[in-house]
């Protein structure tokens, strides 16, 4: 609408004696963008003709002979942006929250001349970071502020007089000659891209290909592109894109969420009940993350019941320091998080729960257990009180409660909950359950009463087909990397460790018994739920990528280069967590550790190797491809057939091949196998004894034990240890990251925790001592030195 | 050429009943601007030697300034009270502290020569117009952040300040609200609102009566009866309709005068205004308010704290009172506080209570002989608060003057040896504009 009453306007703005052209939106809005309700079902030439139409339009703008301004009063997004770039300066609102291209969220590139017009302004890595990164972290958008800083504006004002102070700006420019100044010139662009592509590579695996584009727009857009060229490449990316399944997918899922979700189907209309009290069953982990939700969200009492007192105190310090981490936010001053916490209370009986107008069940996932303490509290409550389990996969009418209100772990973070509807819930106890989700701000969704309801459902289903191909010996590494590739933000193991291995065996379960066929139970599985990490492999049938997700084979798969100079100092998969010091308040020791045992196991198969040493490189890659295809003898068919399933079990390195094997036997019968390949292939190559892997010294016991793994780490660039530091706080932990990064360190943070690398083992215990003795007495900080492996601090969250 | 500021004195002050807001109160039928008219025709009959005509302005507070509390009311009121038509009036309206400011409003037109005479008072018909009706919040407000959105509501400020002072607990409020109901009780016996009140005839549901009562007055108030109100601002909060003031109709009024004027027309100062002050706060934690302001206004006025021997403070809410005390050392139990009870019991008519104040100040000043300086203040919506200083003037001065502090000026001798002056508002005086004032001789109150 409002590009077409531009368009109206422009021949008057050519035409006519100007002085200057200043464009702004209506109050708190500058422009949001393009209408995205016209993207679903696009064509190609619609797309086409849509980023055509904006860069004609754009650029006529941008042609105009005066000065031009963009005043960025509010809210501006994707087109919006571009407009504004097309203008010769901007001024930007303080008051402004909302500044962002969300194009790569939704899957496709901006393609109005942002992927042109931003890196010509702040330079590649800002705009790396403003197109494609932010979005790619759930539409991450700037501040006025923020945009300015980052070279975005010229001017930042103050919202109160925002237009007429955009406009005194406008005539300073129409008034001095100097139109606005030289374009970023950004050095080290392809490095720069490089590198934002390896770390989109480790988000989304390859799987959405909106961001890659434009990465690729952004790279065009500083290696000598002319303006025109780059629309014409944006015109293109975005012709790709949009009638693509990834994009298309994502404007269904936004319209879900955006638009949909707002009117949804199954709310009933009687009235919900008042909320004054909420009691709250349970205080595991879980029931913490609860608990600090509705206190933060409600600023209601909150009764919490638990048998145990110890976890009664766990779940109130959790409680306490979530408060204190607000307060340190400058969220709340230190009376409100008093008052807040002084609305908890935590008691082994259900004498506090008098007076409460909803309850939560998040106990131990037992339909007994649960059915007990709905008979409990239904005597302690009034008759109208709403009763609700937060279970992941049981019958709520078998428990007996009036409604299920499933959350996500973890709780904070994830939008979606499950409204569970039975047979027997009421209206009033759903509009309840409805109007309290809403006011924790997550966004319910009705389901039934059915086994796992529909999250847990697919997902233990696709858990089931990763621990089938782990139990047919699939490495741990290959499965999560083929369910990354379809685009997952976590690898399986990874979030087989959040959920909790007991939880997750427990859903299985549930469904296994609902559905057996369908649902096996997994041996493996549960060993995890019982703290050991032992795969259950029942036979040498590693499954591929094609298999695990149930489509057909690529007809040329290539492995990738250069895997095999990696492996061939590669650690052992990711060692175990060397801890050097850690306080009893963490997590269970076995469900963290899930992830370590999995991978030890695993590492028997890679102990034993031959080596082919060839005289020409082009021998090896005849002989690779012969390996998998034209060996002829039963036993070279079945080691082919192995090597080909391992995927990984054949490298190159230059002149050199490796063949892995998981014993000395197998190591010694490829060995057979490949002499005779050579000879009848008549090639000159040598081949090793089988060589043994040394855990100890970390190198195979032929290579000479100089040259670490944690060199060769350093050569590609990463830190070969890692110290890891958990702090109370998340503000905390960004005050300690940019501390260290001051002093050098290559620093990772996420969430509360802050991973620092450093180059030996040595260096990394020295300061983990030393950030130990940093930590206040009797606080929470839990320092280990770990060999790579950020991720393992994740386990065990979920119970 | 420079020019003499003169000293402002308060000569009278009446008000209304105040009845409960909505339509079980006893105003429910009543306009507003006839409150005010009421208690204009009743400060004339009290003080029959002010010849109408003298009155140099009618200065009235309302927070709602639409309806029967629109067309500028102190005009309004003015020609409805019947005043003569040469008399001028306007509206003022700083929400809670509408009436004080009036008060300062026409103390300023007195000190400046612009006038000799003012009407300084507030109305508010809170049954007729809610708190925050038709006020339209710029939504920059929230676009910006501008206030935290609990500072709209007076109720959660109150929490707010719970929040904000731990050690000012739900049982000290609760104690507080007991105690004001108490004096208040007492004040009603012992015949100090007769001299404060004035009874008016209204046509309600069931005919006429006369409001001549507080509606809000609960004399039988005990801790148990108030534990377990609800807390309607916050659940677990500790707020209730017992510690708070409730929503009231009601109007107060007062006589200011030039204190050359008031000897003229023999009218009987009651009080001379010291000095005041108008400070400004977090919005969300208004009830602040009134602990800068005192302070500024006790710096204006060269005096310590512990020199004033009676304190008028509004009641919004207990923890408000509890704040001040808290903040300025003062022990909440303290006679020298409220000692006719506050508005927990009488109630709040916001842009009235004021000359409220005022008014049980001069009568507390009557009965105290032996106290020489007061103080009137209240806290005000969005993170304000005023403090005036009034000196005793129902009282033979003491034989000696106050220590000097900083800003105040110089003491100076009356001639006689027994009078000297207390701090005055020669220092108020821009510079520039006149040169540094003698200091004023208030004259005794003898006429008293």
């Amino acid at each position: 609408m409002a590009l077409e009453s531009l368009e109206r306007l422009l021949p008057e703005l050519e035409d006519g004696d100007w002085a200057a052209l200043v464009i702004t939106g209506k109050p708190f809005v500058f422009a949001a963008g393009a209408d995205v309700t016209q993207f679903p079902g696009a064509t190609r030439e619609l797309a086409l003709e849509g980023s055509r139409a904006g860069h004609e339009l754009f650029g006529r703008i941008r042609a105009l002979p005066y000065p031009t301004v963009a005043a960025v009063n509010g809210a501006c997004l994707g087109g919006g942006v571009e407009l504004a770039l097309h203008c010769d300066a901007r001024t930007i609102s303080t008051g402004a929250r909302h500044f962002a291209c969300p194009e790569c969220f939704l899957g496709i590139v901006p393609a109005w001349g942002g992927t042109q017009l931003v890196p010509r302004l702040v330079g590649a890595e800002t705009a790396v970071k403003f197109i494609v990164e932010n979005a790619m972290r759930q539409n991450r958008m700037l501040t006025g502020p923020q945009a300015f800083e980052l070279g975005f504006a010229d001017r930042l004002l103050e919202p109160a007089e925002f237009l007429d102070d955009s406009l005194a700006f406008a005539r300073e420019l129409a008034a001095s000659p100097s139109r606005a100044g030289a374009r970023h010139r950004d050095e080290s662009v392809t490095e720069v891209i490089r590198k934002a592509r390896s770390r989109l590579d480790g988000q989304v695996h390859g799987a959405a290909p909106a961001p890659y584009r434009a990465l690729e727009l952004i790279e065009g857009a500083l290696s000598g592109w002319s303006l025109e060229e780059g629309y014409r490449a944006e015109e293109e990316a975005v012709a790709d894109l949009l009638p693509g399944r990834e994009a298309q997918a994502s404007l269904y899922a936004f319209d879900l969420v955006e638009r949909r979700a707002k009117n949804p189907p199954g709310r009933p209309q009687a009235e919900p009940r008042r909320l004054e009290k909420i009691g709250l069953v349970g205080a595991g982990l879980m029931a913490a993350q609860l608990a600090t939700l509705f206190l933060r969200r409600l600023e209601l009492p909150i009764a919490i019941r638990d048998v145990s007192e110890e976890a009664l105190q766990t779940a109130r310090a959790s409680i306490d320091s979530d408060l204190a981490e607000q307060v340190a936010k400058g969220r709340y001053d230190e009376g409100k998080a008093r008052f807040l916490a002084s609305l908890v209370s935590t008691s082994t009986t259900y004498d506090d729960f008098t007076g409460c107008d909803l309850v939560l069940e998040a106990v131990f996932e037992e339909l007994d257990v649960k059915r007990e303490v709905f008979e409990e509290v239904r005597e302690r409550v009034a008759a109208g009180c709403v009763l609700a389990t937060n279970t992941s996969s049981l019958s709520v009418a078998e428990m007996g409660a009036d409604v299920g209100i499933h959350f996500f772990n973890p709780v904070a973070l994830l939008p979606l909950v499950e409204l569970v509807r039975t047979d027997d819930t009421t209206d009033e106890a759903l509009a309840t359950a409805w109007a309290f989700a809403e006011r924790l701000r997550k966004r319910p969704v009705l389901v039934r009463d059915a086994p796992a309801f529909v999250v847990n459902r697919v997902l233990t289903r696709l858990m089931r087909v990763v621990l089938d191909a782990l139990e047919h010996g699939t490495m741990p590494d290959d499965a999560d990397e083929a369910i990354l590739e379809l685009g997952l933000p976590m690898a399986p193991s990874v979030l087989l460790q959040m959920v909790g291995p007991r939880v997750a065996n427990h859903v299985l379960e549930t469904l296994h018994a609902a559905y057996p066929d369908r649902f096996p139970l997994s041996q493996t599985l549960q060993n995890y739920a019982d703290g050991n990490g032992e795969i259950a492999v029942t036979d040498n049938d590693p499954r591929t990528q094609e298999q695990i997700l149930e489509r057909d084979p690529p007809p040329a798969r290539r492995r990738r280069r250069g895997r095999g100079r990696r492996r061939r100092h590669r650690r052992p998969a990711r060692r175990g967590l060397a801890i050097l010091a850690r306080r009893d308040h963490q997590v269970p020791r076995s469900d963290r550790q899930i992830g370590e045992d999995v991978r030890q196991d695993l590492r028997m198969s890679d102990d034993w190797r031959i080596r082919i040493e060839l005289p020409e490189e082009h021998h090896a890659g005849t002989l690779l491809g012969r390996f998998g295809l034209e060996l002829t003898s039963d036993e070279g068919r079945r080691l082919a057939e192995e090597l080909e399933g391992r995927r990984l079990a054949v490298s190159q390195d230059e002149n050199d091949l490796f063949v892995y094997a998981s014993s000395q036997t197998q190591a010694e019968q490829a060995r057979g196998i490949v002499e005779a390949e050579l000879a009848e292939e008549g090639i000159q190559g040598k081949v090793s004894q089988p060589e043994r892997w040394l855990h100890d010294e970390e190198r195979w016991s032929n290579e000479p034990p100089d040259e670490t793994w944690e060199e060769e780490e350093v050569e590609h660039g990463h830190a070969p240890w890692e110290v890891r530091v958990e702090r109370p706080s998340h503000h905390e932990a960004s005050k300690l990251a940019d501390e260290l990064e001051q002093e050098g360190y290559r620093v990772i943070r996420r969430f509360r925790y802050v991973i620092v690398g450093t180059a030996s083992k040595e260096e990394a215990e020295a300061l983990a001592r030393r950030l130990h003795g940093e930590a206040e007495p009797g606080g929470e900080l839990v320092w280990e030195a770990t060999p790579q492996n950020p991720f393992a601090i994740f386990g065990g969250l979920g119970v | 050429m420079g020019r003499e500021l003169r000293e402002v004195v308060y000569v009278d002050g009446v008000r209304t009943a105040f009845g409960r807001a909505g339509p079980k109160g006893v105003f429910w039928r009543t306009r507003a601007d006839d409150l005010g008219v009421k208690v204009v025709r009743e400060l004339l009959r009290r003080n029959p030697s002010l010849p109408p005509e003298r009155i140099d302005d009618v200065i009235m507070a309302a927070t709602a300034q639409v309806g029967d509390q629109g067309l500028t009311l102190g005009r309004d009121v003015a020609l409805l009270a019947g005043l003569p038509q040469s008399v001028p009036g306007f509206a003022v309206d700083r929400m809670c502290a509408g009436a004080l400011t009036a008060v300062t409003s026409g103390a300023g037109e007195i000190a400046m020569g612009a006038a000799d005479v003012v009407l300084a008072g507030g109305i508010e018909h809170m049954g007729h117009h809610p708190m925050g009706e038709d006020v339209d919040f710029n939504p920059r407000f929230v676009a910006e952040r501008l206030v935290d959105p609990s500072a709209v509501t007076m109720g959660a400020t109150a929490e707010n300040l719970h929040d904000r002072f731990p050690q000012l607990t739900k049982e000290d409020a609760d104690a507080f609200a007991v105690r004001s109901q108490q004096r208040a009780a007492a004040a009603w016996q012992n015949g100090v609102m007769r001299e404060i009140v004035v009874p008016m005839s209204v046509f309600g549901d069931d005919g006429w009566s006369v409001a001549d009562r507080d509606e809000f007055l609960r004399p039988d108030t005990s801790m148990e009866g108030l534990a377990d109100l609800p807390t309607p601002f916050r659940a677990g909060g500790r707020v209730t309709a017992g510690n708070s003031a409730g929503l009231t109709d009601g109007a107060a009024v007062c006589l200011l005068a030039a204190q050359e004027t008031a000897r003229e027309l023999g009218l009987a100062a009651r009080m001379r205004l010291v000095s005041y002050a108008f400070a400004g706060v977090e919005p969300e934690l208004m009830g602040l308010g009134p602990v800068p302001a005192t302070r500024k206004a006790l710096e204006l006025a060269g005096l310590r704290l512990d020199e004033l021997g009676l304190f008028e403070l509004n009641e919004p809410f207990a923890v408000q009172v509890l704040t001040w005390c808290d903040e300025l050392g003062v022990d909440p139990e303290d006679e020298r506080l409220n000692p006719y009870g506050g508005a927990i019991a009488c109630g709040h008519p916001l842009a009235a209570t004021g000359v409220r104040l005022t008014a049980q100040l001069a009568f507390g000043f009557r009965e105290r002989p032996g106290v020489r300086y007061g103080l009137t203040a209240l806290c005000v919506g969005m993170g304000m608060g005023a403090a005036l200083v009034w000196e005793n003037l129902s009282r033979p001065w003491p034989p000696e003057p106050p220590a000097r502090r900083s800003r105040a000026p110089a003491p100076a001798d009356a001639g006689d040896g027994t009078m000297l002056s207390g701090p005055v508002l020669g220092h108020t005086v821009p510079s520039g504009l006149a040169p540094p004032p003698t200091s004023q001789e208030p004259e005794d109150a003898a006429g008293d």
